[in-house]
């Protein structure tokens, strides 16, 4: 492995752990539940996508039969995930974070149900480009363009358009948001199906980068603890988090051993809880952490 | 915690109580034996869950540390057993003993690295020691034995044999006899009010001098001791250890039953292993019924059932039933 596609490797990564991350953090903001399902959603959605798409030939005019397909799938899970979560009057986050952890399981019986065991393709783009005397296949390239693509929208969604800061007001205070006439309600549920899509178009670039099974709901986990490296509250500590779980993770396995790389996200987490709980950002928040 | 204060009964009352509860023991004890091996099987299965989850409700609901670790302890516990009878030819009961010493060295551990985190923090502290145990199991497994498992003897307790399902339903049964008494016993204790005040009320505890610090370690370290230990004797009960066992999934088991047994209740920790147990079984029945064959699709199944009553345990669905249902049942005159 080379520097170039080392730095192809962890980028693309990193688009991926961010992704998850950002639908974390989204999520952790306006209910203070951790999003522990993550992983298992992008799985379903790319399972979905690379099913629809095969049954439509592997063709380009298949292809937004397929993403259709793969999106009214977190549409729907995002609804699932609001209407049980507005059943839970208790005020606990840890309970609504043992739903998502519950729907997680939930979500990999089905998928054990439906595929097995198999491992599937998702060849959203052949071919390779030869630079400098390496080759590097193409798919790596589009994730990072689609991954950076998605990112920067979805934050300039958050920062810059009246429903981004509807949003954020809804997380700092519920009830002064509502007195102002915001529909918190409606905005939680877009948070939800948002979060949803995001965690979709992780797995879709996931499973193109790799392959898709149901092993691969782990990027889930390291995603999380991206969020959580970079504070679980701000969209720009997860990308940071994401680029260094991913760097670290890419080190250990060319140095290394692939199979120790599922230790970085560990130890990163092991030393954030014990020296900086509150991660990265030493930003003094009104929003507290539980 | 038990909702109200202890009832302090005449020394009469009492004694016909215990009597009851005695002779109801005895029969819950003997039932198993009537529906053959399958009903024995079964009771030793459930037996052994819920010698993990009591402990485990103590933590969460008594104590309110939400732990998704059970899983990493009980692996700890199964290859201390597989290494110590593997190479060094040892029985279960120094099992026993060293796993309880690295129970306590490990629950220790996760409670200093972990002070000054609660609640979420806390549950994914606890999985980062799942997944760090998983590969240093798997990586255990591998070089040891080939990823085929460590095989392991029927257990000798004093020199009895324990090989038949009769004896490993005693064994179950005594020590599930003495984990309950005990954490009856702490709970009730100053010990067990003392972490219940943490939880509950952090501020007033420290006012009172309770030190945190020293109750969590106090917690965690005696809980995951005993999760170990019963991770010793699960794995003799199996014959095989394997690190693909004790996954992030079990721990999930774990914290279902906690659940559906509610926070911190014991009988509800060991009714609900039970009916963890039978779940599998009546879904297999299930199925069976239906002509579907069971056996490829059956785990798929089960994780799909356990993630549904972990959502209904959750959203209190059985509580919301019971007084749905005392609404609806007419007045008495």
């Amino acid at each position: 492995m080379n520097l170039a596609s080392f730095a192809v490797n962890t980028l693309s990564t990193t688009m991926v752990y961010a992704l998850i991350a950002l639908a974390v953090v989204f999520v952790y903001r306006t209910g203070r539940i951790l999003f522990f399902c993550v992983g298992e959603i992008g799985t379903v959605t790319a399972y979905v996508m690379a099913e629809v798409w095969n049954w439509a030939g592997q063709t380009a005019a298949g292809l937004p039969i397929a993403i259709a397909a793969a999106l009214a799938v977190d549409i729907a899970i995002g609804l699932l995930l609001f209407g049980i979560l507005s059943q839970e009057k208790q005020e606990d986050p840890f309970l609504g974070t043992a739903i998502t952890i519950a729907v997680g399981i939930i979500l990999v019986g089905l998928m054990s149900v439906m595929w097995g065991s198999s491992v599937e393709q998702l060849p959203l783009v052949k071919g390779y480009w030869t630079f400098g005397g390496t080759t590097l296949p193409l798919v790596g390239f589009v994730a990072i363009f689609l991954g950076a693509l998605t990112v920067l929208s979805v934050l300039a969604l958050f920062y810059w358009t009246s429903i981004g800061i509807e949003l954020q007001a809804a997380a700092e205070n519920r009830q002064l948001a509502t007195l102002n006439g915001i529909p918190v309600g409606r905005r939680v549920l877009m948070t939800w199906i948002a979060a949803c899509a995001l965690s979709g178009v992780a797995g879709v670039l996931a499973g193109s980068v790799s392959s898709i099974s149901v092993g691969g709901s782990a990027i889930g986990f390291s995603g999380i603890v991206a969020a959580i490296i970079g504070g679980l509250t701000s969209p720009g500590g997860a990308l940071a988090g994401a680029l260094i779980l991913a760097a670290g993770e890419n080190l250990i396995s060319l140095f290394f051993d692939v199979r120790y790389s599922t230790v970085v996200p560990v130890a990163l987490l092991l030393v954030l809880l014990t020296v900086r709980p509150w991660g990265l950002s030493s930003r003094v928040e009104r929003i507290f952490r539980t | 915690m038990s909702a109200g204060l202890p009832v302090r009964m005449s020394g009469q009352g009492k004694r016909a109580q215990s009597a009851v509860t005695l002779i109801a023991v005895a029969v819950i004890v003997a039932a198993p034996c009537a529906f053959g091996s399958l009903g024995l099987h079964l009771a030793v299965s459930g037996g052994l869950l819920s010698l993990a989850a009591m402990p485990l409700t103590v933590l969460v609901g008594s104590a309110g540390l939400p732990s998704l670790g059970t899983a990493a302890f009980l692996c700890i516990g199964a290859f201390t057993a597989g290494i110590l009878s593997n190479s060094f030819g040892l029985g279960m009961l120094p099992a026993v003993i060293v796993s309880a010493l690295l129970g306590i060295l490990s629950g220790t551990v996760v409670a200093t690295t972990t002070l000054r985190v609660s609640g979420l923090y806390l549950a994914v502290g606890t999985l980062a020691l799942q997944r760090a145990v998983g590969v240093i199991a798997t990586d255990l497994d591998l070089k040891l034995t080939y990823s085929s498992g460590f095989m392991l003897d029927d257990p000798n307790v004093f020199g009895l044999p324990i090989n038949s399902l009769q004896r490993w339903w005693i064994l179950t049964a005594a020590l599930m006899f003495v984990v309950y008494i005990t954490f009856r016993y702490l709970q009730k204790n100053h010990v067990g009010r003392e972490w219940a005040l943490l939880r509950s009320h952090p501020a007033a505890a420290a006012a009172l001098g309770i030190s945190m610090t020293k109750s969590r370690i106090q917690v965690f370290a005696l809980t995951s001791a005993i999760i170990a230990v019963v991770g010793v004797i699960g794995a003799y009960n199996l014959g095989n250890v394997q690190a693909g066992t004790y996954t992030l999934d079990l721990a999930i088991v774990y914290l279902t039953i906690c659940a559906l047994g509610g926070a911190g209740y014991l009988l509800g920790a060991i009714a609900a292993s039970y009916l963890m147990v039978l779940l599998p079984q009546a879904i297999q029945m299930g199925l069976g019924l239906l002509s579907i064959d069971a056996t490829s699709r059956a785990a798929g199944v089960e994780g799909i059932s356990i993630g549904i009553i972990l959502i209904l345990a959750l959203l209190r669905f059985p509580q919301r039933l019971v007084a749905m249902l005392r609404l609806r049942r007419p007045p008495r005159v």
